[in-house]
């Protein structure tokens, strides 16, 4: 019997499978059009696919899904009808917004707009009850009050309700009670309560990330009770069928609507755990992952092997500060459009003309120039090049595009222009890398760049160049990588609990006590889960910061109980790290304990890449074709050999000029670079000198 | 020159990922929270003559003080004087550019085979630098030499590092000058990252290049803005506003007073209406009046021009010597803001009589700080200040209402979370609500103000440094003024009573302060609000019931 592990991963286009079998090595890959209305129909798609190639339901082991539910419920507004109760008198809390960090085009503009309250002051009920800073009762819960908030807001229809009190994270005490007179009264509401959502300090990130639970958790939940019961129907029986977080860790399904906010942004993630994965797997300690894809490119630097954490997440303006790997998205991806500025300037982007109508060259309606528009004229794409030739290009719809929109009024003819989007939108995208690099005070050339997306390999052999990155790794599957790295990790569930104070005053009895509280909340969740707490690996950290400063950083903490002794080297952790991150550090200044961390991860099954078959260099087997590939640095044409990815053999060489074609992404090999094929499958590319011919 | 419209793309798109880069070193190398949190401070490039390019951070309306921090150092340091790596440094407003004392500027050169073509710049705002008071702005202050030491542009550092005796004078003139300094580094390092940048883009591209595209950028701007101007009939606007007071004498307002003459693609600002310069600290800098200005002509035009030189030199001003926007030496101009904020409303408003569909309602007035001085923190129990910036809200526009809570002109400020500020001082926040009918009724009514209240713990004192709580905001095209923003102090046992807008007072424990701060002004006939959004505004708050009635004409259900 086969046991076969999948990942289905959904996107905004397509929902993409990738199915293996690890005795065997077997691959199996599927590509379906993703279906807003009714996501898990597309992943029984997709499914479906999977086993009119012969596999069967009961032979699937492992399932990892990463879904956008509860992200398109954001992007369109179409969430619960959200109520919110707060402390009385702090309605400022929510509108304020932390005050205003708009985008830098509506900095200036007085016409600027901020984003929409999920939960609007109509639904706000004032609740009277208060903490002070140590978690003290000041003002006790009136509980007659939250009676008169429930009762009024089922007068309003509301759907569900976010419950965000200060000091909450000290004392969860009122928060609780509030819950349980709710769940009393209003039992058919989904309840989300900002001590158990995210326990830190600083009330409008908890507040925000509170309200967007509560607005998303029932399309989650009606999701997830949906697609499990889809899967049971189809004759998946493996109990072992998981959901990807945007922490870059599993979490079994049925935890999934418990924790609705994880899975925001949770693409991105299993992207960079792929990056991280091949990392690992060809010994290579930095990365920049590199995912281009149809409306966006996501960029994430990967250091030492290990990925960046933010709390700093935002969609549609809602600010979300649940922890989640580090991903810069920018708007440049195969749809961008090339516009002209009223500067007179050629620009590309951030406008994307999508999937609908996409771009010129796909016949359906689009009139306005992208970036593959001009890969099309200019030869790295080919007509057939799009998903296996089932989309045709259309040559002459392009080359329209381009003319009319950008070469005839900027007085350019057609492949100047085409060349012309394509240094733009590949310096928008150095610009981005090189500021992401910079930030973290590195150096390109210790990196290596991988190109994921379907449009990523189009774009990388340039890009690297320009960067002085050495190195380029397209791997086999570039445009299923978030796929992929659905199967590429492990359960993680991170823990988090403010509870401030000077180190050096620190009792160490307390700290023991809070990482205690944190375990509880772990074991309870693995049990929920079914697993076994012996199979749980945890680790321990503290988030420190210097007195007055905005920002904390993570230290690892000894994994046993802490004593006094314990507390120096700590401190001594912290002033390294803070040095090595920002230039400096202040070794004769106190610092502040603000947040425990507990990290929970427990191993499941995870893919190796099974290695390729070994070939010579030559790649004479591969060629499919030739056509001439527009050169940006000579600025003409030069004749490229096209090859098929799937003829492709480990130590195969490849000089550029070559275009390499497979059904998920074109990998562009200018004259100046060379390639090989790695024992894995990864085309590598790098700057040199002819060697095959 | 004729310009390549690809490669000006990318070189411009280079130069925004100096600027992006000088901006990050600045905001993670310095030392305080004024930087690191407020991130009170830009940095970017200049040409070799001073004229603006481009500003990384919030801050936009630094950028003309560029051009002087560059001018102030040509002055004193020809360009043929200065050699690899030396920064030169100022905090002098009537020298440097900077709209106040705390502000220090520093210009560090980048050249082009031996030639300066370029400068790295920074403004950023200092924590102490002598003076009245702590924090150096004072309320009391009655000339320049009373907020502080007044550097004049100096050098800095050399290549062999920096001048031990500058930063001696400097560190002698701080209450906090490890503080200070430290941030000072962090200035002059951005600025240096710049310089060597933009010696770098310029072996890439050529110096012909890269500055004939930069100068053609700027004659493009220049054209961008006149073409805007040109697009409007010719003629003549005025609008003005007051502040409550000169400082000084509470019993007189200050007038701010604007006329725009527009003819053909010329626009002239003149202040000669304005109020003669004040004897206490609300006096602005006319290079700042000159930026916010600007800001403000762009802001109603097209907010996507670029905030370089080439936008400054397409208006005109008439700011005659002494005026309260153009005050001559020694005047003290350390509470600039509100004064800058309100003459960006009146050009905003004088600019939207020539161009009504961007047109919008002023932002609310009462902008500022508050400071309270505390013995002990709560943490460390060392003595300690609590600095809060003081925001309004923005006006209504032609289709939508204004966005609430949020710093006008340059809509940036990061606000400090109330459970940081009970963790970290010795206070309880007891309110922070919406104000409800603290906006400009109008079709589209201004965005709500707030309310935020403290209570004191312990014995401090307390510096009000704001604005306005005399005289209103105002609506526009039948939308009507917000109401007065108001500070009131309540000490034990005793009922709230009105403070005024410059304040300094010791404080018992137990005392409380209320900061009411004004919404948006309205714009267009709050009649012509649809009733549902009059109703929805009630419901949610915004608005009582009586204004519903009384202002909106809503008929009770």
């Amino acid at each position: 019997m086969a046991s076969w592990m999948v990942g289905i991963d959904t996107g905004g286009s397509f929902t993409d499978l990738i199915a293996f079998d690890p005795d065997t090595g077997e691959r199996r890959i599927a590509k379906v059009p993703s279906r807003p209305d009714d996501p898990s129909a597309a992943v029984m798609d997709a499914l479906d696919e999977l086993f009119q190639s012969g596999v069967d339901p009961g032979g699937i082991e492992f399932l990892v899904h990463g879904t956008t539910v509860a992200t398109n419920a954001i992007l369109e507004g179409r969430g619960a009808r959200t109520g919110l109760l707060i402390t009385r008198g702090f309605r400022a809390v929510y509108e304020g917004r932390g005050w205003s960090q708009p985008a830098p085009e509506d900095l200036a503009d007085p016409y600027y707009v901020k984003p929409t309250l999920l939960a609007p002051q109509s639904l706000t009920e004032e609740i009277t009850e208060r903490l002070d800073y140590l978690g003290n009762v000041q003002t006790p819960l009136d509980e007659d009050d939250v009676r008169r908030a429930v009762a009024s807001l089922k007068g309003k229809e509301v759907e569900a309700v976010a419950v965000n009190f200060l000091f909450s994270f000290r004392n969860p005490e009122h928060e609780e009670r509030t819950a349980a007179i709710i769940a009393e009264m209003a039992p058919e509401w989904r309840v989300s309560v900002s001590s158990r959502i995210l326990p830190t300090i600083r009330e409008y990130p908890r507040l925000s990330t509170t309200v967007i639970d509560a607005f998303v958790g029932r399309s989650m939940q009606d999701y997830l009770l949906r697609l499990v019961d889809r899967l049971r129907v189809a004759g998946i029986e493996t109990p072992q069928i998981f959901l990807m977080q945007s922490n870059g860790g599993l979490m079994r399904m049925n935890v999934g609507a418990r924790y609705p906010n994880q899975t925001l942004l949770s693409g991105p993630a299993a992207g960079v755990v792929s990056g991280i994965e091949l990392a690992a797997v060809l010994g290579r300690r930095n990365l920049v992952t590199f995912d281009m894809g149809g409306t966006s490119t996501d960029i994430s630097v990967i250091r030492d092997g290990r990925s960046e954490e933010t709390t700093a997440g935002r969609i549609a303006g809602q600010d979300l500060a649940t922890p989640m790997l580090a991903v810069h998205t920018l708007g440049a991806g195969g749809g961008t459009i090339a516009w002209i500025g009223k500067d007179g300037l050629m620009k590309v982007g951030p406008r994307s003309a999508g999937a609908d109508p996409g771009p010129a060259c796909y016949g359906r309606g689009g009139e306005l120039p992208t970036v593959t528009d001009a890969n099309l004229l200019l030869g790295a794409l080919g007509d057939s090049s799009a998903l296996g030739g089932r989309l045709r290009l259309d040559r002459a719809r392009a080359e329209e595009a381009v003319r009319t929109g950008l070469a005839e009024p900027l007085g350019l003819d057609v492949m100047e222009a085409a060349a012309g989007v394509l240094k733009i939108v590949n310096n928008n995208m150095a610009v981005e890398l090189r500021l992401a690099l910079q930030y973290r005070g590195v150096d390109p050339r210790d990196f290596v760049l991988v190109a994921f997306g379907g449009a990523g390999p189009l774009h990388a052999g340039v890009l690297a160049e320009e960067l002085q990155i050495p190195a380029v790794l397209v791997p086999p599957n570039p445009g299923l990588n978030s796929a992929l790295g659905l199967l590429q990790t492990q359960v993680r569930h991170l823990y988090l609990l403010s509870d401030l104070g000077l180190v050096s005053d620190y009792d160490p009895a307390r700290m023991n006590q809070r990482f205690e509280e944190l375990r509880l909340r772990a074991v309870e969740d693995i049990r929920e889960e079914h697993f076994e707490l012996s199979e749980a690996v945890f680790r321990r950290q503290v988030d420190m910061r210097y007195l007055h400063q905005g920002y904390e950083l993570s230290v690892d903490c000894p994994d046993r109980e802490m004593v006094e002794a314990d507390k120096a080297g700590l401190k001594a952790r912290f002033d390294e790290l803070h040095g090595t991150v920002y230039g400096l550090s202040a070794k004769d200044e106190d610092a502040e304990i603000v947040t425990f961390r507990l990290l929970a991860e427990i191993a499941v099954p995870r893919l190796t890449p099974p290695p390729l078959e070994p070939g010579e260099p030559g790649v004479e087997h591969a060629v499919i074709g030739r056509r001439p590939l527009f050169d940006l640095k000579r600025g003409e044409f030069l004749e490229a050999v096209v090859l098929d990815r799937g003829r492709l053999l480990a130590g195969n060489w490849i000089d550029g000029p070559a275009v390499i074609e497979q059904l998920d992404a074109t990998t562009v090999l200018p004259e100046s670079q060379h390639a090989t094929v790695d024992p894995f499958g990864n085309i590598v590319i790098e700057r040199g000198e002819n060697h095959g011919s | 020159m004729d310009l390549d419209p690809i490669t000006s793309e990318v070189v411009l798109s280079r130069l925004r990922e100096i600027t992006a880069s000088m901006a990050h070193a600045l905001f993670h190398s310095g030392y305080s929270p004024i930087l690191r949190e407020s991130q009170d401070g830009t940095a970017g490039l200049t040409d070799g003559n001073g004229r603006v390019i481009m500003v990384g951070g919030g801050l936009q309306y630094h950028s003309l003080l560029y051009s002087q921090a560059v001018a102030g150092v040509l002055e004193r340091y020809p360009a043929e004087a200065m050699s690899e790596g030396d920064s030169f440094v100022s905090n002098d407003p009537y020298k440097a550019g900077n709209s106040h004392v705390p502000d220090m500027v520093v210009a560090t050169p980048a050249f082009h085979e031996g030639k300066v073509v370029a400068f790295g710049v920074s403004v950023a705002h200092k924590a102490d630098v002598g003076g009245l008071v702590p924090g150096s702005s004072g309320a009391a202050s009655r000339e320049i030499f009373h907020d502080g030491i007044l550097l004049p542009p100096v050098r800095f550092t050399t290549a062999q590092g920096v001048l031990p005796e500058v930063e001696a004078i400097l560190r002698n003139n701080s209450r906090i000058p490890d503080v200070v300094l430290g941030d000072l580094r962090g200035q002059v390092g951005a600025t240096k990252l710049g310089a060597i940048r933009f010696q770098e883009l310029l072996r890439e591209y050529g110096a012909d290049t890269l500055l004939g595209t930069i100068d053609e950028l700027m004659t493009r701007t220049t054209a961008r803005v006149r073409a805007e101007i040109a697009s409007w009939p010719d003629g003549e606007h005025e609008a003005e506003g007051f502040l409550d007071h000169n400082g000084v004498d509470r019993s007189k307002p200050v007038r701010i007073h604007v006329r725009a003459i527009k003819a053909g693609d010329r626009l002239t600002l003149d202040f000669s209406g304005s109020a003669p310069q004040t004897p206490g600290p609300v006096n602005t800098t006319r290079v700042t009046a000159r930026a916010v200005s600007t800001q403000a002509v762009l802001a109603a035009s097209d907010p996507s021009i670029p905030m370089n030189a080439g936008a400054f030199e397409a208006i005109e001003f008439n700011l005659p010597p002494g005026r309260v926007m153009s005050p001559e030496f020694p005047a003290t101009v350390n509470h600039y803001f509100p004064t800058s904020h309100l003459v960006y409303n009146c050009v905003l408003a004088a600019i939207g009589k020539f161009n009504p569909n961007r047109a919008v309602a002023p932002s609310g007035l009462g902008t500022g700080a508050i400071a309270v001085g505390y013995k002990e923190s709560r943490s460390a129990g060392r003595p300690t200040v609590q600095y809060e910036i003081m925001i309004t809200s923005l006006g209504g526009t032609s289709d939508h209402d204004g966005a609430a809570i949020v710093m006008p002109v340059n809509h940036f400020a990061p606000g400090t979370p109330v459970e940081i500020l009970e963790t970290e001082y010795p206070v309880a926040v007891r309110r922070y609500d919406i104000w409800q009918d603290s906006a400009g009724a109008g079709r589209w009514r201004g965005g709500t103000g707030f309310i935020r209240e403290y209570e004191f713990q312990t014995d401090c004192t307390l510096t009000i440094r704001s604005a306005n709580h005399q005289q209103a905001s105002w609506g526009l095209n039948g939308g009507a003024s917000p109401p007065n923003s108001r500070t009131t102090i309540q000490n034990p046992d005793e009922d709230p009573a009105e403070v005024d807008m410059l304040e300094t007072r010791p404080l018992k424990a137990g005392a409380r302060l209320a900061i009411f701060r004004s919404g948006g002004g309205g714009y267009g006939d709050p009649r012509e609000r649809p009733p549902e959004l009059v109703r929805q505004d009630v419901e949610d708050g915004y608005v009582s019931r009586e204004k519903a009635r009384e202002a909106y004409g809503l008929a009770e259900d």
